[in-house]
């Protein structure tokens, strides 16, 4: 049995250089805008253009691509943050040559700067002018300094907009809730088991107009895993395997400000390129894992993945419906609403929707489930990755 | 010239978004625009977001935008704090407060800056609604 691995042999190249660096071992920019000044360089001396980019490599700090995708003012649909040291960015060419050589992106760029010795300078010792917040200096300089409370103001500022847009209400909103406590009810692991209503949602105390208490995921413990493996490998091994059969991320911004459109996040770009990867649609969708961080979080989902049309999953999680023995059964372990969020829940997800092609859950079984899919949202309604499982049947 | 030491003084030096925060210092509200694109954007970057030009200049804004949205952040005494996402006239979104009268507050209502100065002592964009009342 040979290994199916892609031959990249001279199937990408390099095609532009530029450095930065100076005698005095000390540059008077940095930061994102030193990081402009040799992309721009490094583009032109290819003769391409910052609008040709559309995959991104940087070994930065947590969520710094997508700081530096906004700085430039571009929406990559490939990045690479993976951070191993010094060696890195050659790690960086063997990822943006697999993505360029099966089409994950066209043009990727690769960028680094780092200036301590300026840095020294300019602001002393332990300052960096904010370059160390997870969120970067961009949004210490312009978003921190209002006191927003991190990220629930995000999703706050998303759900006012589509109440507004729509006519989405809070009782639709708090649907999505009281679903994800009606599979919780059947996890003995899950936080929350007892019964919860539309009017618990709505009577639980605001956290940031319009979201209540009940709309927010937990804060929890927890922890994950999974293994992957080849799919001629997986057919070997104990469990039915959850076949991958179509993966996609993108993302758009950081900053809230920065979101072009509060009600359509980038899932719509990630969930139609996995779904025509694996050719099928929403439809064949038998068991959803939508990540449900806030309420509207997972309407968003549900219309930018194509469940509903744009404007309608408030309607659609009423009169469709997410809970047991409804039409798209949702969040089946409880959710971040109800199970476990212990800051971050993608992993969860996909365990879950594992689980669901082999016909087990943290919570209920469905049925005869042929594909499960995951969607994880990241940032402030920022990164959107949609995975879709299949059983051996859709292989 | 000294080194800039506090907070305010930073920003004003930077070399990129410090024109913003010097007319801040006087109570003018300014953006970049592209020499390029002829298009303004913000927050301030090295190059437009736009087409990647590099020719950005600073113009004075009017000030005047409409509400995008907004989120209530209730505190434990007091009115809480109002968020506020502003589509500026002249294009831009920025995130900022409310302050003042925030009656008849919705989506569109029309507001106009105005400036405070934030816990770090660095000036803060805030907004008023132009006819609270109605």
């Amino acid at each position: 049995m040979t290994d199916d691995v892609l031959d990249l042999r001279a199937r990408t190249a390099i095609v532009g250089v530029a450095d930065a660096a100076s005698a005095t071992g000390v540059l008077d920019t940095w930061g994102h805008a030193l990081q402009a000044e040799v992309a721009h360089e490094a583009l032109a001396d290819a003769g391409l253009s910052i609008g040709d980019v559309d995959g991104l490599a940087l070994a930065g700090a947590p969520l710094e691509a997508m700081q530096v995708a906004e700085y430039l003012g571009i929406a990559p649909r490939w990045s690479d943050t993976s951070h191993q040291g010094g060696s890195s960015f050659e790690s960086h060419v063997e990822h943006a040559a697999a993505a360029l050589a099966t089409g994950a992106c066209d043009v990727a760029l690769i960028v680094y700067a780092h200036t301590p010795r300026g840095n020294f300078k300019r602001f002393g010792r332990g300052r960096d002018n904010g370059a160390s917040h997870a969120y970067g200096p961009a949004f210490v300089e312009w978003e921190l300094p209002y006191g927003a409370a991190l990220p629930v103001t995000g999703y706050a500022l998303a759900a006012q907009r589509h109440q507004s847009q729509f006519g989405t209400t809070p009782e639709q909103m708090a649907t999505v809730a009281v679903a994800a406590r009606q599979w919780a009810a059947a996890n003995p692991r899950a936080r929350n088991q007892e019964p919860l209503s539309v009017d618990d949602v709505l009577a639980s105390p605001l956290v940031s107009g319009p979201l209540h208490q009940r709309d927010c995921c937990l804060v929890t413990d927890g922890a994950a895993a999974i293994v992957m493996t080849r799919a001629e490998r997986a057919r070997d091994l104990r469990g039915d395997p959850a076949y991958v059969l179509g993966v996609a991320s993108a993302h758009s911004h950081l900053q809230i400000a920065q979101m072009d459109d509060l009600t359509v996040t980038a899932g719509a770009r990630s969930g139609p390129r996995a779904f025509a990867q694996a050719g099928i649609g929403p439809d064949d969708v038998d068991v959803a894992q939508l990540y449900d961080s806030f309420t509207i979080t997972v309407l968003l989902a549900l219309e930018d993945l194509g469940f509903c049309p744009k404007g309608e999953a408030g309607a659609f999680a009423v009169e469709q419906g997410l809970g047991p023995g409804q039409v798209l059964p949702a969040n089946t372990g409880g959710g971040g609403l109800s199970y476990t969020h212990p800051g971050m829940f993608g992993l969860f997800l996909l365990v879950e929707a594992a689980r669901q092609i082999r016909g087990e859950s943290a919570g209920t079984a469905v049925p005869g489930v042929d594909i499960s899919l995951a969607h994880g949202s990241g940032g402030v309604l920022s990164h959107a990755a949609t995975v879709i499982l299949g059983s051996e049947a859709t292989r | 010239m000294s080194e800039p030491t506090t907070m305010a003084e930073q920003r004003r030096a930077d070399p990129v978004s410090g024109p913003y925060w010097q007319g801040a210092a006087k109570g003018r509200l300014r953006l970049q625009w592209c020499g390029d694109c002829d298009r303004p954007h913000h927050y301030p970057r090295a190059r437009c977001p736009f087409c990647g030009g590099a020719g950005l200049t600073w113009r004075d804004a009017s000030g005047r935008g409409t509400v995008h949205s907004y989120a209530l952040q209730p505190a434990r005494e007091g009115d809480g704090t109002m968020i506020l996402l502003v589509d500026l006239a002249e294009g831009p979104r920025l995130l900022s407060h409310l302050v003042g009268d925030r009656t008849g507050l919705e989506i569109g209502s029309d507001v106009v800056a105005t400036w405070g100065t934030a816990a770090d002592g660095t000036d803060l964009l805030t907004f008023e609604l132009v006819e609270p009342n109605i």
